[in-house]
């Protein structure tokens, strides 16, 4: 308890070591069932702005404990834009969503899209932002052997790599963007239930009831309302503060 | 009396003819008013069977045939006769004649004669005033009251039957009952027994009973006809006789009492105000709804009600329906209504219940929308607008910490029922410590247009380099003269381009001009702006046309003496230019 006390005085200044503490208190309290009190200490790391994909995915696993669905829902979504290939958090967060209310239809996706979401969730944005900038460095330092060496063997084997390489780099970038543009702006609905009206305001149309933890796509912000999108195609408004961007 | 008389003859008739077989018809009277009474009678002597009637069809039957039989002996002479009597009713103005019935006696077949019957409009006997039935008829009649005869479609009519009376009577029949086109209608229970009350009428003190009592509610506008109510009311009679004890003997008169058919001019609902969903209730009304519970948790009921009470045309409105969402599973709803017939109509309650189940937690609207009515009162359209109302469902309490396994899943295809969650991870894993991106920070968008950056100018680079190339290797060595020298020294295969080129290199480099520039005008031009005297500008115009010529026409380009001298000339106007 004092130990609580002492980490959370101390809580504005945590370090990586501190971090460190404060996980292994977490993990013990999980282990003994104390979700709340591990919750508690997950979030603390979270709140001193450290984090990690397998932070994120222990802070879900405390909320599911204490079955905050909406909560579990958002904080393995954020563990996996962090880590999109972990299996533990798939598993999760399958489980996690067979409890959720609305169970919506996913639009069929082609071959594609189907191999580019494959491909793009081999890496997180950041591990694609980094390959695609070194993949272009090592692009511009061949191309350069190409432009000024006068021997022509070099030249063309020079320029053979370099075009290689800048495809690997240009496709790196693309993914880190378009994983980059799928999931900012994706939100999960955090009140237990959320009127979607056909407009942005209290007096519109109310079109369905949506519940919490389903995953939207925002479109468009204007005043307190955000225009969504539904994995099955539907689009209404709702009010901004019903949900949390991942 | 007459038929008394009748009777008595048709004794002597039978006692004299006794032996003949004679079937006759009689009728009470043949001229009789509409509605009224009299008895058919067909009689035999002998005993007869298989009696067929004639076609009555003219007239309706209040009783009969009933039969009777009677034996006379008289000095030992039998005789039988047997008498087969109708009780009729005349239905419509008209002379109607009564075909011949048959009948068998000892096998053969007799027919009576045919009855002639002149109904008229009313009774003959009535037309003389004195005549009890007219005295009858004046103390005695029917009259329709109605509360109302200008109504709104829709607004109930309270229609009374009253039979008004000075005269002792009987409780009367039925004869008509008027029908109600147009008009939804409901009889009141007036119970065995009718009140009856005193009024004064044309300074006459008459009883009043009411005898049918009821609801008419039109059903469209325009004028709609109330037929006439027909009565058969027995008006008793004193007579002059008396009895043996000296009380006034009376008799009973069946008189028919005809109530005035009224038309009703019905006003269809006004369109101005009127709603789109309009209930088509009519009347005053009261609406009301509620919600038993505010706040309540998953699996628990709440009723929902709503209520519409008044007077009006209740039972022909429907109530306006709950908007309930999908989460709150209602249950079929449960409908009461309590509709009393009183002194205004129609009036009573409508209720409609739902159960309401929440199965998920939330805040859940419950919209109910408007009930609107018509009140022909106040004579417009009145609506009552219900707020919905909010159910705040809460989840059910669950001990926080206590390993909860996967409960109310729903989805099909379920392939782990009872697993729980994986463990939590172990290590702390890569700590980032900023919420930034690495794509899209400034790091990340410097880096990459240091790269767009660096390849830009490796481009242009290369292209200069490429564009120049002749330039640098052959400028690398210094001074313009020296330069050309260079160039003219080498001179070998194409020499008149390039002792023009040359001295065009020499001029363009020592006062920095343009390729674009160098014709010969403009060269001339130019060293004269430069103060060169005109001696040495001939001789450098000179060269060059020598050069283009020797170019153009190919005479003899390979020729030695000509090429070296033009050189050893191009030299020398270079140095002396080189003064300049």
């Amino acid at each position: 308890m004092r130990l609580i006390i002492v980490l959370l005085l101390f809580s504005s200044t945590i370090y990586a070591e501190n971090a460190q503490v404060l996980f292994n208190q977490a993990a013990s309290s999980y282990e003994k069932q104390d979700y709340k009190t591990a919750l508690k200490f997950f979030s603390e790391i979270e709140d001193a702005d450290l984090f990690s994909s397998d932070l994120y995915y222990n802070i879900a696993n405390c909320h599911y404990k204490l079955q905050q669905t909406a909560e579990a829902v958002l904080y393995y979504e954020k563990a996996l834009k962090l880590n999109p290939r972990d299996e533990d958090v798939l598993f999760n967060l399958q489980l996690v969503q067979l409890q959720l209310v609305d169970k919506l239809a996913e639009v069929p996706q082609t071959f594609y899209q189907k191999w580019a979401d494959g491909l793009k969730n081999l890496r997180s944005i950041d591990q694609w932002a980094k390959l695609g900038l070194l993949f272009s460095f090592v692009f511009c330092v061949f191309f350069m052997i190409f432009l000024f060496t006068n021997t022509y063997k070099l030249k063309k084997n020079a320029f053979k790599i370099s075009m290689s390489v800048l495809l690997v780099s240009v496709c790196s970038l693309f993914f880190a963007y378009y994983s980059h543009e799928t999931t900012k702006t994706l939100a999960v609905l955090m009140l237990p239930n959320t009127y979607v009206k056909s407009a942005p305001s209290t007096q519109s149309e109310d079109l369905f009831i949506l519940h919490e933890g389903t995953k939207v796509q925002t479109l468009e912000v204007f005043n307190q309302w955000t225009k969504i999108k539904l994995s099955d195609g539907m689009i209404g408004w709702i009010r901004s503060s019903a949900m949390q961007e991942i | 009396m007459k038929k008394r008389l009748l009777y008595l003859v048709l004794l002597l008739q039978t006692s004299l003819l006794l032996a003949q077989v004679s079937f006759t018809a009689f009728a009470s009277k043949n001229k009789l008013g509409v509605n009224e009474r009299f008895s058919l009678t067909f009689s035999v002597n002998g005993s007869g069977d298989r009696f067929t009637a004639p076609d009555l069809s003219s007239f309706s039957i209040l009783s009969g045939p009933s039969t009777s039989s009677s034996t006379t002996i008289i000095n030992g002479k039998v005789t039988r006769e047997n008498t087969y009597t109708y009780y009729l009713r005349t239905k419509k103005i008209g002379v109607y004649t009564i075909g011949s019935a048959s009948i068998f006696v000892k096998g053969r077949q007799y027919r009576s004669g045919n009855v002639s019957i002149q109904v008229l409009k009313t009774s003959p006997q009535s037309n003389s005033i004195f005549s009890p039935e007219a005295n009858a008829r004046e103390n005695v009649f029917l009259n329709l009251e109605l509360s109302n005869s200008n109504p709104y479609v829709g607004e109930q009519v309270v229609a009374k039957y009253k039979l008004y009376f000075s005269q002792e009577v009987r409780s009367p029949d039925l004869l008509k009952e008027p029908t109600y086109t147009g008009f939804w209608h409901e009889d009141y229970d007036l119970g065995e027994n009718y009140p009856i009350q005193q009024v004064q009428r044309n300074g006459k003190t008459f009883k009043v009973a009411t005898l049918k009592k009821l609801v008419l509610i039109p059903q469209r506008s325009g004028e709609l006809t109330l037929d006439a109510m027909d009565l058969d009311v027995p008006v008793v009679i004193p007579t002059n006789q008396r009895d043996f004890f000296g009380r006034i003997q009376s008799r009973i008169l069946n008189i028919v009492c005809s109530s005035d058919a009224k038309v009703l001019s019905v006003k269809s609902l006004p369109l101005k105000g009127k709603p789109a969903n309009f209930s088509g209730a009519v009347g005053d009304f009261e609406f009301t709804t509620r919600l038993d519970r505010d706040s309540i948790k998953t699996n628990e009921s709440a009723t929902l009600s709503m209520r519409v009470s008044g007077t009006g045309n209740l039972r022909m409105i429907d109530l306006p329906s709950f908007k309930i969402p999908n989460d709150l599973e209602a249950y079929e709803p449960k409908f009461k209504e309590t509709i009393n017939l009183n002194k205004a109509g129609l009036s009573g309650f409508k209720r409609v219940e739902h159960l309401l189940i929440p199965r998920n937690r939330g805040d859940y609207k419950v919209s109910v929308g408007s009930f609107n009515y018509f009140n022909p009162k106040l004579k417009k359209y009145i609506s009552v607008d219900k707020p919905s109302y909010v159910l705040n469902v809460e989840g059910e309490e669950n001990p926080p910490s206590t390993s909860l396994m996967v409960n109310n899943i729903t989805k099909e295809d379920v392939s782990f029922i009872g697993k729980d969650i994986l463990y939590i991870k172990t290590s702390l894993g890569h700590l980032q410590d900023s919420k930034e991106l690495f794509y899209g920070s400034f790091v990340f968008q410097a880096f990459l247009f240091f790269i767009i950056f660096v390849l830009f100018t490796a481009l242009v680079l290369a292209y200069l380099l490429r564009k120049s190339m002749i330039d640098l290797k052959k400028w690398r060595r210094g001074g313009a003269m020296k330069q050309a020298f260079s160039i003219l020294d080498s001179v070998s295969d194409e020499p008149f381009n390039i002792i023009q080129q040359s001295l065009q290199l020499y001029l363009r480099k020592k006062w920095g001009l343009d390729r674009s520039q160098f014709d010969k005008e403009i060269i001339e031009e130019l060293l004269i702006s430069k103060n060169i005297d005109a001696a040495l500008v001939n001789e450098v115009v000179s060269i060059l046309e020598s050069c283009e010529i020797a170019r153009f026409t190919q005479v003899n380009p390979k020729e030695g003496i000509q090429k070296s001298s033009l050189l050893n000339k191009t030299k020398k106007v270079i140095e002396r230019l080189e003064n300049y």
